[in-house]
């Protein structure tokens, strides 16, 4: 069943002119722009207290699309999965080094410095949630003075700040290797490229 | 549930010996509101802990409902509050029930201000604060 569907939309995207290749599946796009409406609405609705309810369900279902993406990464999912994108910050430091002197390689999946910025925004993501299911339920069994609302405080803002960082990088990267990464996480189809590229960008200059 | 009992009775016999010293600090941010209501209005007498009760028991009206700052946290500031729209507990306001508040003046100051713009929709006079922390501190 849903191999069918994944072949089909493989085959889907190789209709594109010219052909491309199915990246994201249909799980990753959907976590993707349900995460983006939920955060949205979470930190929308963040001070007041009338809001709290509509802020708190926010939460919670950030919390259900945090759990569904860290079980999906441990599956086997190509590009997908964890493995596909490992965390490793040296390799991130280094890709940055390259892009900003604009010869940094093409990734058909994550590049390693937006891996980096994932995993820390799933870090946050899961930091968030609990610091905050902590502050609405009094602490649960922790008694405390109130350093878990400052806790839940700076992490939101923390994950905002890579929020910005992350999309102004797919911006950035999306101009730099001429690819539409936007687009992508919307239709899962990626232009395929099979040998290492250097950037148009480069070239052009 | 017991645990979590005995560890709170734990937590006030060690913070009993500190309740001295936030009932000084709310004390201060009271005397703070009571100069400057007296800034702004010379004729005002001092703050009165019977106006602050009033004040913290009259209903208004917020979004089409009848509210008053007891509906959330009670008729009585030492008793444990209860939230009119998520329905979980608030800790009690008045500094005897609760070591923590009014611990930290500045940042008590700054809550306390974005709490009445959110709850009542406009700030809370000076006087009106300090009416309502004398009043809490007269609750024991
Ligand atoms: C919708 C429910 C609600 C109403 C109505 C409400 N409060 Fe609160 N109040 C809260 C919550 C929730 C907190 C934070 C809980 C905590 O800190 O434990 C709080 C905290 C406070 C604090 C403590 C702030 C601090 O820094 O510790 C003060 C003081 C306070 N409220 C005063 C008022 C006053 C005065 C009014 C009326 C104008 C009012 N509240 C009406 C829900 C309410
Ligand atoms: C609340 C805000 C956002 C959060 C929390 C967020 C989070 C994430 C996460 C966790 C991923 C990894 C996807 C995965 O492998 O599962 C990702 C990828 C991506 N996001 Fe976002 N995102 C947000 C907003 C946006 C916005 C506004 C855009 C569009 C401008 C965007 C564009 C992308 C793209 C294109 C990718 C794929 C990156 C790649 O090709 O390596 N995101 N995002
Ligand atoms: C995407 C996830 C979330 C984000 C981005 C977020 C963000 C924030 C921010 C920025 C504040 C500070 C509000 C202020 O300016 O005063 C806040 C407050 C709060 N959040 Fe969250 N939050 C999230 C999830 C949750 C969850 C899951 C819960 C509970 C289950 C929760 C409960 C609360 C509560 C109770 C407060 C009020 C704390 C107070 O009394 O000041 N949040 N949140």
């Amino acid at each position: 069943m849903t191999e069918d569907r994944a072949k089909e939309a493989a085959l889907n995207c190789l209709k594109d002119e010219p052909p491309q290749k199915y990246v994201w599946d249909a799980f990753v796009r959907v976590f993707h722009w349900s995460l983006v409406v939920a955060f949205s609405i979470a930190f929308y609705y963040r001070e007041s207290e009338w809001d709290r309810l509509i802020h708190v369900y926010a939460g919670y279902t950030v919390a259900g699309l945090i759990a569904a993406r860290i079980v999906w990464g441990f599956m086997k999912t190509g590009y997908a999965s964890f493995r596909a994108f490992p965390l490793n910050p040296l390799l991130a430091v280094r890709y940055l080094w390259l892009t900003a002197q604009g010869r940094s390689r093409r990734y058909i999946g994550h590049n390693p410095a937006g891996s980096v910025v994932i995993y820390a925004m799933l870090f946050c993501g899961i930091t968030t949630v609990v610091s905050g299911f902590l502050v609405y339920n009094d602490g649960w069994l922790i008694d405390d003075p109130g350093y878990i609302k400052s806790l839940h405080y700076y992490v939101s803002w923390l994950w905002l700040i890579l929020v910005v960082m992350h999309i102004i990088a797919v911006i950035t990267e999306s101009i730099l290797h001429k690819d539409n990464l936007i687009w992508a996480m919307i239709t899962g189809c990626k232009r395929s490229s099979t040998k290492l590229e250097k950037s148009y960008w480069k070239k052009e200059i | 549930m017991k645990a979590s009992n005995i560890l709170f009775g734990l937590l006030i016999a060690f913070t009993s010996a500190s309740v001295h010293a936030d009932m000084e600090s709310a004390q201060k941010l009271a005397d703070k509101y009571e100069a400057i209501a007296k800034n702004i209005n010379p004729a005002s007498t001092g703050l009165s802990a019977n106006d602050g009760k009033a004040f913290f028991n009259r209903e208004i009206t917020v979004k089409g409902k009848q509210v008053a700052c007891a509906s959330c946290h009670t008729a009585n500031p030492a008793d444990t509050g209860k939230h009119i729209v998520t329905g979980k507990p608030i800790r009690p306001l008045a500094p005897s029930a609760n070591p923590n508040r009014f611990a930290d003046i500045d940042k008590v100051e700054k809550e306390f201000t974005a709490h009445c713009h959110d709850v009542i929709g406009r700030d809370c006079s000076a006087q009106e604060k300090g009416n309502f922390i004398s009043y809490l501190l007269s609750v024991n």
